[in-house]
């Protein structure tokens, strides 16, 4: 403890009033009031300037006393009980009261650092709870430094042999490597590095720099809080990130389930209904009618269609999903959409489909196949919505892409179910007979972007009704110039 | 005709060996390339029906002995989306192909096209040919359609004269290049600009062609059959 010149100033202040104050007393022969009035004087000065103040007091009081004020005066001397007793009072009262003093001082001291701590622990608690994500949690902390000795700080989660910072996504491969850097570089700054530790085991390292203040065991437990609750916070966003990844595998095994479902029952439809009809043909009991003949036949050659179909659409499924890049050459997208619009005529004969293509050649490049039946699978989903109505397939070729647009005009779809019609096995409600696979949607969009075109659909068009799909490529860069001297 | 089936697979020749004995033809079978190249080179086969992916060989690499050794005609069964092969089927000189699975009329008309080709091919080389629309003489280079002269260009009747030549078959980008321009190594743009020309030409509604068909990926198809005529 340190004398500041004001409380020197005051303490003196104090003690020689003390001691004016116990001579006059002497002098008017009251020994014992100037007894308490010196004793008083310790005290205060023990209580206003702590314990040393307090001890020099009660010695200077002791000797002033002795010396100057009791019998036999101007000399030491202590030849009564009388005499001796003041003198222990003044010296045990001092030291006493310095004590107490220093003990509640302290305790007062200690009282507000933890309060500063715990405030401290609480926003970094209460910043740490809004991290969702792993990555976040330094961010959060960052937020709040530099505070409480602490001037950054890095969290890196061990994965396997090396740690990995999920901040920054920075990896050390060795171990040791965060604890070397920064240590020793500035004097008295330097970084403590504590094992992160969560309820199922060791985390990772949190390695924090500290500012020039720091030193004391007591800051070290502050860091340990810090770390503490940094490896809840980071367990807290492991787990909910396990939730939610275990959340998606049971969704993705309903989905399977789904699927297998969907692809166990057109695949067996079909082979039902040619087993009994060739087994009914082939029974030497049955006894059939040319026409019931000719009915079973024309089913089995319908199922095998539909087989045909449907495998046809698996199998372009497996290639979408196995990433086949297929072979890309230049074509024209007016000529592939009419060579799409003679296949869909021989499967729907009645679609009146409308054609709009510009005069300029919509030159792309990509697979003319896997173009030709993304577009056929448009005018198949097209024809099952369209009733009577026509189908508009109209082909635009500007400057920066090239966009082949169909558009039918039927119910629409709501704007909840547009992006589902593109996922595997999507049936709408309203198709009733007329569901297919529910693959073409699926395959188109793949076979579009497989030859790095884009297929959005829009609803409703027009007046509350109809729907547009619609592929859009870059223009192929290598076009030569499409004028042809016909002379030549 | 005696028309060999190479497929491996057993249940195919079985499906398709009564349908073309009912149509008086006679059936030859091989599962694999050794075993085809074999039966050539023993019975006279006019038709040979080949599946690609055979166990033994590069279905393809039998197209040329195949066609010279044996004189065949060969008619490529293949999956859909395998264009690659075909075209380089096609190239190596099969005169057509088709896809699986077909339906036995497809196959038919396809097996009928082949047989009249080699008919007119042992009459001699025709000049004219004829349908009922059309008339093309590639000797003077005129064509006429539905009674009206249609005037093409050079370049365009040679393309048009290989499609004509291939009546109702498949021709390759790279045989109608060759047939163009005397290389396979001209920019697809070309030959395109050339079909749309000859469309604008030669279809009644050229944005919606019946006559000269795409075959994606692959090449043309002169939809008519055409039939040589002798010159009077």
């Amino acid at each position: 403890m340190t004398f500041k010149p004001p409380s020197f100033f005051v303490t003196t202040g104090i003690f020689v009033a003390a001691t004016v104050g116990t001579h006059l007393a002497q002098t008017v022969d009251r020994p014992i009031t100037a007894v308490l009035i010196y004793l008083t004087g310790v005290i205060i000065i023990a209580v206003h300037s702590g314990m040393l103040a307090a001890i020099m007091g009660a010695v200077a009081a002791s000797g002033i006393y002795n010396f100057f004020l009791s019998e036999p005066r101007f000399e030491f001397g202590v030849t009564t009980v009388d005499e001796a007793i003041p003198l222990i009072a003044f010296n045990a009262t001092a030291l006493l009261t310095g004590l107490l003093v220093g003990r509640l001082r302290d305790s007062v001291e200690r009282a507000r650092t933890a309060q500063t701590e715990s405030a401290f622990l609480l926003t970094v608690s209460d910043r740490l709870q809004r991290a969702l994500q792993v990555k976040d949690v330094e961010g959060a902390m960052r937020g709040l430094l530099p505070s409480q000795y602490i001037q950054s700080v890095k969290i890196f989660i061990a994965d396997g042999d090396y740690y990995f910072r999920p901040s920054t996504g920075e990896i050390e491969l060795c171990p040791m490597e965060p604890l070397l850097e920064d240590v020793g570089t500035n004097g008295k700054k330097g970084a403590i590095v504590l094992e992160l530790v969560g309820a199922r085991g060791p985390l990772g390292i949190v390695k924090f720099r500290t500012t020039e203040e720091y030193g004391s065991q007591s800051n070290l437990t502050d860091l340990q809080s810090v770390s503490a609750l940094l490896a809840l916070a980071i367990e807290r966003c492991l787990l909910l990130e396990e939730v939610a990844e275990t959340q998606l595998q049971a969704r993705s095994e309903a989905l399977k389930n789904s699927l297998f479902s969907s692809i166990s029952h057109d695949l067996r439809t079909p082979i039902t209904v040619m087993e009994a009809a060739s087994g009914a043909l082939s029974s030497p009991d049955v006894d059939l009618s040319q026409e019931q003949r000719d009915s079973l036949l024309s089913s089995i050659i319908e199922q095998c269609h539909r087989l045909d179909r449907y495998t046809t659409d698996l199998l372009d499924v497996g290639r979408i999903q196995a990433g086949l890049l297929p072979e890309t050459q230049t074509m024209d997208l007016s000529e592939i959409a009419m060579s799409a619009i003679r296949q869909i005529r021989a499967a729907h004969p009645t679609l009146d489909v409308r054609r709009e293509f510009s005069a300029d050649p919509a030159i792309i490049a990509g697979n003319p196949t896997l173009i030709e039946q993304a577009i056929a699978n448009l005018l198949d989903n097209a024809s099952k919505f369209a009733n009577e109505d026509p189908v508009t397939l109209s082909v635009k070729a500007a400057n920066h892409f090239v966009e082949l647009s169909i558009t039918d005009q039927g119910s629409g779809i709501k704007m909840a179910d547009q992006e589902r019609v593109f996922e595997r096995f999507y049936k709408g409600r309203n198709e009733g007979s007329k569901a297919g696979s529910g693959l073409g949607l699926f395959i188109a969009r793949g076979f579009v972007e497989a030859c790095a075109g884009m297929l959005t659909v829009q609803s409703p068009v027009e007046g509350g009704r109809g729907t547009r799909f619609t592929m859009r490529f870059s223009p192929a860069t290598d076009a030569v110039d499409e004028r042809v001297e016909v002379s030549s | 005709m005696n028309i060999l089936i190479v497929d491996d697979e057993p249940s195919i020749i079985r499906a398709l060996k009564p349908v073309l004995t009912a149509l008086s033809h006679d059936v030859f079978e091989a599962a694999t390339g050794s075993a085809a190249l074999q039966m050539v080179r023993q019975s006279t086969i006019d038709i040979v029906l080949l599946d690609l992916g055979l166990p033994d060989a590069d279905g393809s690499e039998l197209i040329a002995p195949l066609k010279d050794e044996a004189g065949a005609s060969v008619l490529v069964l293949s999956a859909r989306h395998l264009e690659a092969d075909k075209v380089r089927a096609l190239d190596e000189g099969a005169d057509d192909y088709i896809d699986k699975p077909f339906g036995m009329a497809e196959l038919l008309a396809r097996i009928r096209v082949i047989e009249r080709r080699r008919k007119q091919e042992s009459d001699g080389t025709a000049t004219i040919f004829q349908s009922e629309n059309l008339r093309v003489d590639l000797a003077r280079r005129q064509v006429t359609l539905m009674g009206e002269p249609i005037n093409l260009s050079p370049k365009e009747f040679a393309i048009f004269g290989a499609l004509v030549r291939n009546s109702a078959q498949v021709v390759t980008q790279r045989q109608l290049m060759i047939a163009g321009w005397n290389t396979p190594l001209v920019d697809g743009q070309y030959l395109r600009s050339y079909i749309a020309l000859l469309r604008d030409k030669l279809e009644e509604d050229p944005s919606y062609p019946e006559l000269i068909l795409t075959e994606s990926g692959v090449g043309y198809r002169l939809a008519e059959q055409m039939t040589p005529v002798r010159r009077t």
